[in-house]
């Protein structure tokens, strides 16, 4: 399977849907690794290899812009769009590809330019925020009471 | 056998050929159509369960999934009918070109691989559509309120998804929106969480927390 997986134990005094908050922090991967994208960065912070010459030309001859914003590993869209949550737990979720069609292309891609998957760094970020947000939601809940 | 039509057998023919189409090819790829909606209902609903989602979403998405497969089936009918069309103008057009059998078929086989492409388009279209609104849902339901609008803004970039390219928006916001900038075609495209700017659309609701540092769309 071509995908990553992330896990995370929340302070049960918190007494927070983990499965929400999983959710949630899935969201902020799922945004952070399409940002990198559209930047044409890949996994290890490395710029995308170039299109071929020939695949830039046809992807041109069909009214795309090569290396824009929002272009990098689309085409049709669909495999991008097959993007998201593919298995939720309590403890952890997984992203990966919907449609095994989905996922082969997403593994052939991966090969040029890897693009599945985060950064330690990005990791951490990605879980710092949602805590945040969870923590304020938290907060809020509790001044509610 | 002469290998040239003559408009008395034409008519005969193009007759035959609507029966064909109906009952070999694109009824039964109708009933496929209808048959791969059931089955992916039934994947989502089990799905549902594991992602705790809550009962009501079932039944939404059923209602929702009932709208699709009547939708898919209407433009089905069309690109069957549109098929037939297109066969009988080839057939018409060999009659008073005096065009040779041969050439006649390889035309007929090269009209009908475009609307099977289109109609395989339906299909991966319909299905794809489901797994947005599935997620646009699962995450509102987790208290996600903004998502980018992701996705190319180039040539072929429809005007109605122009506008929201790289914005941050709601589902409400979108359709509020739904019949804007040319995008209100003849089939009613909702919800836009499954359509987005139409038929083949690039672009992708990504989840934000918050407002992501993103401008609120719509942004032109």
């Amino acid at each position: 399977m071509i995908g990553i997986r992330v896990s995370m134990r929340l302070p049960e005094r918190m007494n927070l849907d983990t499965k929400q908050a999983l959710t949630l922090v899935a969201g902020e991967c799922l945004r952070r690794m399409h940002r990198r994208i559209d930047e044409g960065i890949d996994v290890h912070g490395v710029e995308f290899a170039p299109y071929t010459e020939s695949y830039a030309k046809w992807k041109r001859d069909h009214g795309r812009e090569p290396g824009s914003a929002g272009d990098w590993l689309r085409y049709t869209g669909e495999m991008l769009r097959a993007h998201g949550i593919v298995s939720l737990t309590k403890r952890a979720f997984v992203i990966g590809f919907t449609g095994a069609r989905n996922a082969i292309v997403a593994w052939a891609n991966n090969r040029l330019r890897p693009f599945v998957g985060l950064p330690p760094e990005e990791k951490l970020a990605a879980i710092k925020v949602a805590r945040d947000f969870l923590l304020s939601t938290w907060k809020a809940n509790m001044q509610r009471r | 056998m002469s290998d040239q039509f003559n408009l008395a057998r034409l008519d005969k023919t193009i007759r035959l050929l609507r029966v064909d189409l109906s009952a070999a090819g694109y009824d039964s790829a109708i009933q496929d159509q209808l048959a791969g909606i059931e089955e992916i209902k039934d994947a989502i609903l089990a799905e549902s369960g594991k992602l705790n989602l809550p009962e009501e979403f079932s039944a939404e998405s059923e209602s929702m999934l009932s709208m699709l497969a009547q939708g898919a089936e209407e433009e089905l009918l069309t690109v069957a009918n549109a098929a037939a069309g297109a066969v009988a103008q080839a057939l018409r057009r060999a009659a008073v070109g005096g065009l040779k059998l041969t050439d006649l078929i390889l035309s007929i086989a090269a009209t009908l691989d475009i609307y099977e492409g289109q109609a395989k388009t339906l299909v991966t279209t319909t299905l794809h559509s489901l797994h947005s609104s599935v997620r646009v849902k699962h995450f509102t339901d987790a208290g996600v309120e903004w998502f980018l609008y992701a996705g190319p803004d180039d040539d072929v970039t429809r005007e109605w998804c122009s506008h929201f390219v790289g914005t941050r928006v709601t589902p409400a916001i979108l359709e509020e929106h739904a019949s804007e900038w040319g995008r209100e075609g003849k089939t009613p495209l909702r919800p836009v969480t499954s359509w987005r700017g139409g038929w083949n659309c690039r672009h992708e609701l990504i989840p934000l927390l918050g407002k992501g540092g993103y401008r609120e769309g719509p942004g032109k």
